[in-house]
């Protein structure tokens, strides 16, 4: 069995687990540990370490098969964090949620996050939608999204300048 | 001056509690639906505050180590709530932050902006 990895990093990580709500906690402040080697701002590392919380939420709502994968990987030669989420969803919900970052793209990330809070209040019986727009204005990355129609995988990618 | 007092609400790995003039939220909100302990009990104290004609309440949130978005948009609804009031019954919230948990300085910044004139966000001396 060969054991797949990116080589040329500054660290690389590479998580499997059963989307159970309890892991998403610890697998935070892993991923913050992880971070602290090579990185010293703590600043950074929280907003990559409540990036990956916010979006490991997101794949275990919207999960419809076990497992979630998320991959965290410091570039060497660039000064940035790479953030990616896959887990199995549905093609309307990875669609409404392409839709939901090309939306945001069009926004100042502090008018979208403000206008994203008085909306999530609205309907209180549907999850909050503030996690993208929170990674995307306190964390300052760029949040992308590819759906893999045939494996009916979504990615959600957050990149991090650090 | 008249104070409140709630008792304490020890659930989902947080706690909620308030005493005088000062509400507290500490422990680690990542809980799927945090609204199902934190709006009761802010409910409540938004009563009692009006109720009791409180002008200014300070919400420490120094020992909060993590706060997930449903958990953001409960004090959204707080926040909206009370900027909804009739000039008369509306009181100030002061945030009381930690300069420990870097998320709380951009979290509550931006909830400070959604009714400035409601709120205000003060981060606490560490050496106190």
């Amino acid at each position: 069995m060969e054991i797949k990895y990116q080589r040329n990093t500054n660290g690389y990580l590479d998580i499997t687990f059963h989307p159970k709500w309890d892991y998403i906690a610890i697998t935070r402040l892993y991923v913050e540990n992880f971070l602290l080697i090579n990185m010293a701002d703590k600043e950074n590392i929280h907003k990559v370490g409540t990036a990956a919380s916010e979006l490991l939420e997101n794949a275990n709502k919207f999960s419809i098969e076990n497992g979630i994968r998320m991959i965290v990987k410091k570039s060497k030669v660039d000064k940035i964090v790479l953030l990616s989420v896959f887990n199995k969803t549905t093609k309307e919900n990875a669609e409404k949620l392409m839709k939901r970052i090309e939306e945001m793209d069009k926004w100042d990330s502090l008018d979208y996050y403000i206008y994203r809070m008085k909306e999530s209040v609205k309907n209180k019986k549907e999850s909050s939608q503030l996690g993208l727009a929170r990674i995307n204005h306190e964390g300052q990355a760029q949040i992308s999204a590819f759906f893999d129609k045939e494996e009916g995988v979504i990615e959600v990618k957050a990149i991090f300048c650090i | 001056m008249a104070g409140i007092k709630i008792d304490p609400v020890i659930k989902g790995g947080m706690e909620l509690k308030a005493e005088g003039t000062t509400v507290y939220i500490s422990g680690c909100v990542n809980h799927p639906s945090p609204g199902m302990f934190i709006e009761p009990f802010i409910t409540e104290v938004h009563n009692k505050i009006l109720e009791k004609k409180i002008k200014e309440i300070v919400v420490n949130i120094t020992d909060l180590r993590f706060l997930n978005s449903a958990g953001i948009r409960e004090l959204v609804d707080w926040v909206m709530k009370l900027s909804a009031l009739e000039e008369g019954k509306k009181y100030k919230i002061k945030f009381l932050c930690s300069s420990e948990y870097q998320w709380q300085e951009s979290s509550m910044t931006t909830l400070v902006y959604l009714s400035p004139e409601c709120t205000s966000k003060e981060t606490a001396n560490p050496l106190e």
